[in-house]
């Protein structure tokens, strides 16, 4: 069963398979008493691409956040690439390597020049060899439009500029699965739309792509979209998406 | 308005500037006083005070260490009979220098010491010298791999089968780290690359180069192993070490006991496992809530009641010990404050990576919380390095002993003020070192990310 809508063009139809990449069963989150997450049903399919938008503090973060057991849900079951998330570290090591996060507050190392944040996961956890960690950042800074910069410390990078090197971080991993929280956040609009480009590629060669966004404009590109308030998940909607590629094309001309 | 470029109809067009250097600074010797020092009445009134009050003091310290100074003298009546009177008895401190140095150690074996010292500033210049890679590993092993060869130098007799191969180890890195100074500054690449490509490795897979490295560090260490089986020197226990030697050996002990042993309890303190908390905060607590000085005392006198009879534990190892653990104690909570500076999204971007423990607090947390410290961790070394005078009481001949005890020699008998005036100049030397030391290091440390 494909979940796409009829009217996607071909171009951006993304490889979505039959596989869950994430099940969500009826999942409660309390902050001490304040009841953050509300009994949320969701399953995501390998190859989707996701927006989650809604009000401010309604929850998005959170979710995400539960993802990848920064957070711990008190009641219902998390299943995240076939791995149920609970008390079990092991689980989540596992998951963890292969789940992709930006976070909101970009979160770089202030110590580590932005290529050796970039290359510190690969060579850790991935263990690839430097040369093979420095090579695939590099791609991917070229792609996010950054080479100039890996030698500085991200306190000497602009804040757009430290977005862009977070969501390089995230990806140089090639996670099955990356989540993004207000990735275009510190972005102009045409670097913004640079990255949607970026993610719908990634998109295509099979990664599953969750953005947190309150911005309509990005909304646009995904073919599903998630709404919440006030903790519940109020709307879940296929739509057809536009294609990044093709704007930008059609954007570049009159300049 | 006269060349500002208009387009024919009087539109305003934009011209791109090139980027200037900055403005030099303009104010000079005469104008940074006016500004600092004669800036209105108060400032100027204050300033003159402040002068005529340096003056005041300069004179009367001039008139006492050099009008006043006797160099030549065989005992501290002829400094008192002294043409000047009441001379300020600068022979007595000349006679005794090299006791205030090296305490009671025999004159004979006094080199075994400056060699150590030698050999102990060599293995750390290194680290001043850009070329130089590697800078870690040989800053580590002056402070961890060192001990051993100082360690023999000082006591000498009989080796027994663990400091056999700790004294060859030591001496081998040393000759190693060298050797690769040397190299680094010749050729401009370190011992390791230079070995890989020499034994022809380097065509091969990266995972293969350690291979020539090891054999060559093996084959020298036996080499070094078997040329020192034979040599052996004059036993000096440690009852005749004295001195700022003395005073070195202990500090030096324990700051560098201090940092591993802090940081290791400030995450035992921290971590989720209940009872290694509770053994931490008990630890911890415990010694920082007794004064050093019974902590020395229960360890020179209660802590051989404990030892089984005839494990004779002399005075200086007991010292050592409690020293070291007191040090630590302190450490623990100051680097307890350090990690607390470090915001909660380090640690959950290094876990969302996939990091272990121990890669994201050796990789993320301890890096950025240990530059944090430094001004901390360098407070309470100049600390505990003034702390070793509490040894004196215990009997141990330290700095502050022998200077105790010149004022006892028959000769000197009484000669206090100008000793006293030495040691205080010799551990403001010493701090001064490590607290400059320091400033450097932050500056170095903290060049990248102010923001
Ligand atoms: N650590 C925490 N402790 C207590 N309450 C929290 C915590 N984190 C979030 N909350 C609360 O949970 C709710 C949801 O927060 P969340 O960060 O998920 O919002 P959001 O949808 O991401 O909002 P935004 O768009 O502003 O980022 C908010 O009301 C917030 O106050
Ligand atoms: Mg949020």
């Amino acid at each position: 069963m494909s979940l796409q809508t009829n009217g996607t063009p071909d171009s951006i139809r993304s490889a979505v398979s039959d596989e869950v990449v994430i099940a969500l069963n009826q999942v409660n989150k309390w902050y001490g008493e304040f009841h953050a997450l509300k009994d949320i049903d969701l399953s995501v399919h390998k190859g989707e691409r996701i927006v989650i938008c809604g009000p401010s503090g309604s929850g998005k973060s959170t979710l995400i956040r539960c993802l990848n057991r920064l957070e711990e849900h008190q009641r219902g079951d998390i299943v995240v690439n076939g791995v149920t998330l609970d008390t079990n570290l092991k689980n989540i090591d596992a998951i963890r390597s292969d789940v992709g996060m930006v976070f909101q507050s970009f979160n770089l190392f202030p110590h580590l020049t932005v290529l050796e944040n970039c290359t510190l996961a690969p060579i850790w956890v991935k263990s690839k060899s430097k040369r093979e960690a420095e090579e695939y950042a590099m791609e991917l800074l070229t792609r996010v439009k950054i080479p100039e910069q890996v030698d500085k410390y991200p306190g000497q990078l602009s804040g757009g500029q430290q977005q862009r090197v977070a969501i390089a971080r995230a990806l140089v991993t090639r996670p099955l699965l990356i989540l993004a929280d207000e990735p275009t956040g510190a972005l102009d609009t045409r670097t913004s739309l640079e990255l949607m480009v970026l993610f719908q590629d990634l998109n295509r060669q099979g990664m599953t792509v969750v953005v947190v966004t309150h911005e309509s404009d990005i909304a646009r590109f995904a073919a599903r979209l998630l709404r919440f308030r006030d903790g519940h998940l109020v709307e879940d909607l296929q739509q057809a998406p536009v294609d990044a590629a093709k704007l930008l094309a059609a954007e570049a001309l009159p300049a | 308005m006269t060349d500002a470029p208009t387009t024919s109809d009087g539109l305003l067009v934009f011209k791109p500037k090139p980027s200037l250097p900055p403005p030099p600074a303009t104010t000079g010797v005469i104008g940074w006083m006016r500004f600092n020092l004669f800036d209105g009445i108060y400032s100027s009134v204050t300033t003159v005070i402040g002068v005529l009050l340096i003056g005041y003091i300069a004179m009367g310290f001039y008139e006492w260490a050099f009008v006043r100074a006797v160099w030549e003298a065989s005992s501290r009546n002829e400094c008192r009979l002294s043409p000047t009177e009441f001379g300020t008895c600068w022979a007595g401190v000349d006679f005794w220098f090299t006791r205030f140095i090296y305490g009671r150690y025999p004159d004979a074996e006094v080199w075994r010491i400056d060699l150590a010292a030698l050999i102990f500033i060599l293995w750390m210049a290194p680290l001043w010298l850009p070329r130089v890679t590697a800078k870690v590993v040989v800053g580590l092993s002056a402070v961890m791999v060192f001990p051993f060869l100082a360690g023999y130098l000082f006591l000498g007799g009989e080796r027994n089968w663990f400091m056999e191969i700790m004294v060859a180890l030591s001496l081998t890195w040393f000759l190693g780290t060298m050797l690769h100074v040397a190299v680094c500054l010749l050729l401009n690449q370190g011992l390791g690359r230079l070995t890989v490509r020499l034994s022809g490795f380097s065509s091969r897979d990266d995972r293969f180069h350690k291979y020539p490295v090891i054999v060559l560090a093996l084959i020298a260490y036996f080499a070094v192993y078997f040329l020192i089986a034979d040599w052996q020197m004059v036993e000096v226990v440690p009852n005749q070490w004295g001195g700022l030697f003395l005073t070195l050996v202990i500090s030096g002990i324990g700051i560098a006991s201090a940092l591993p042993t802090g940081i290791v309890l400030a995450l035992g303190r921290r971590s989720q496992m209940p009872v290694v908390r509770v053994l931490c905060v008990a630890f911890i607590e415990l010694f920082r809530s007794v004064p050093l000085i019974t902590i020395l005392f229960m360890a020179t006198t209660m802590f051989p009641l404990f030892l089984p009879k005839g494990l004779v534990f002399n005075n200086l190892a007991s010292v050592i010990v409690a020293v070291c653990l007191f040090s630590a104690a302190y450490m623990a909570e100051t680097v307890r404050g350090g990690l607390q500076a470090i915001s909660k999204g380090q640690y959950e971007a290094a876990e969302a990576m996939g990091l272990s423990y121990w890669q994201s607090m050796g990789l993320i947390v301890m890096p950025q919380a240990l530059k944090l410290m430094i001004p901390n961790i360098v407070g309470s070394f100049i600390g505990l390095f003034k702390d070793t005078t509490l040894v004196s009481i215990i009997g141990l001949y330290d700095l502050l002993g022998m200077i105790n005890a010149i004022s006892q020699d028959p000769q000197w008998i009484g000669l206090h003020h100008e000793p006293l005036f030495t040691a205080a100049v010799l551990y403001f030397i010493g701090c001064l070192a490590m607290s400059k030391y320091s400033q450097h290091l932050e500056r170095k440390l903290g060049a990248g990310d102010r923001r």
